[in-house]
């Protein structure tokens, strides 16, 4: 006999699955390091929270990207090298980093940006920041 | 004619995660500057996939990945931050807590909601 009114199924599984509570996204500017006194290896985080309106701590997976370019795992680091041009001194230091975490009402954002030019001087040292546009689109799914 | 919703089953294309009865909350222990892990035993007999989120700071913020700060790695977290690394095998589900070089959260206890799929 074929069931004739779709909206009475429902989905039953044998075992249970992740259920999705809320897709969102969000952009937070950085404007990068300011440090060129100390600490060329050093990033500025900026952070950022938004509501949300599941009530309860969820799990999260996200992506994420800078300026519209390629969309990385949440995991991922990008990293990139710059001179120390008076040394010669080959450093690295982190294009950007994401950290995403939820709580009952909110969601809370970390971006780290430590992004700028070869640095020149031999302290203190100077350079150029790159500030960047972090795009992260994330899911809350429930934790029990 | 009623149907009996308890006689459907969901067939799928495409395979999707299944939950084990593993989904739960245990505590990430630091002691000092070495690392110290604390498991708990699912023994599905093969490596699952899992999830995770950590309440890095106690305060009821539950992070899903690294807590990213100006400067990587314990010697640079602030803000009484325990640095936490999953992971698992055929038996056991691992977190591993590293302390900040911070004092005041040298030996600290923080929890952590996991969960292990019965897939690999």
């Amino acid at each position: 006999m074929a069931v004739t009114d779709v909206d009475i199924l429902s989905f039953i599984s044998q075992f249970p699955i992740d259920k999705i509570a809320l897709v969102d996204s969000i952009t937070i500017s950085n404007p990068g390091p300011t440090y060129a006194n100390e600490d060329l290896q050093r990033a500025r985080v900026v952070t950022a929270t938004k509501a949300h309106s599941v009530g309860r701590p969820c799990f999260i997976r996200a992506r994420f990207r800078i300026d519209g370019g390629e969309w990385q795992d949440m995991n991922t680091i990008l990293f990139y090298t710059f001179v120390v041009t008076s040394f010669g001194t080959v450093l690295g230091n982190r294009i950007g980093q994401i950290s995403i975490g939820c709580g009952a009402n909110n969601v809370y954002f970390r971006t780290a940006n430590g992004h700028h030019s070869d640095a020149s001087g031999s302290g203190p040292f100077s350079y150029t920041t790159f500030a960047h546009a972090f795009e992260i689109q994330y899911v809350l799914y429930e934790m029990d | 004619m009623a149907v009996d919703l308890t006689k459907l089953q969901f067939y799928s294309g495409n395979n999707y995660l299944k939950r084990s009865s593993f989904f739960g909350q245990m505590n990430a222990v630091s002691t000092g500057y070495d690392p110290n892990q604390t498991s708990i035993t699912h023994n599905l007999g093969y490596i699952p996939q899992f999830v995770v989120a950590a309440d890095y700071q106690n305060n009821g913020i539950w992070w899903a990945n690294e807590f990213c700060n100006d400067v990587r790695g314990p010697g640079g977290v602030t803000n009484g931050v325990i640095m936490i690394s999953p992971s698992i095998d055929s038996t056991r589900f691992f977190v591993i807590a590293s302390a900040s070089y911070d004092g005041s959260v040298f030996a600290a206890t923080r929890p952590v909601k996991y969960g292990i799929y019965l897939d690999s």
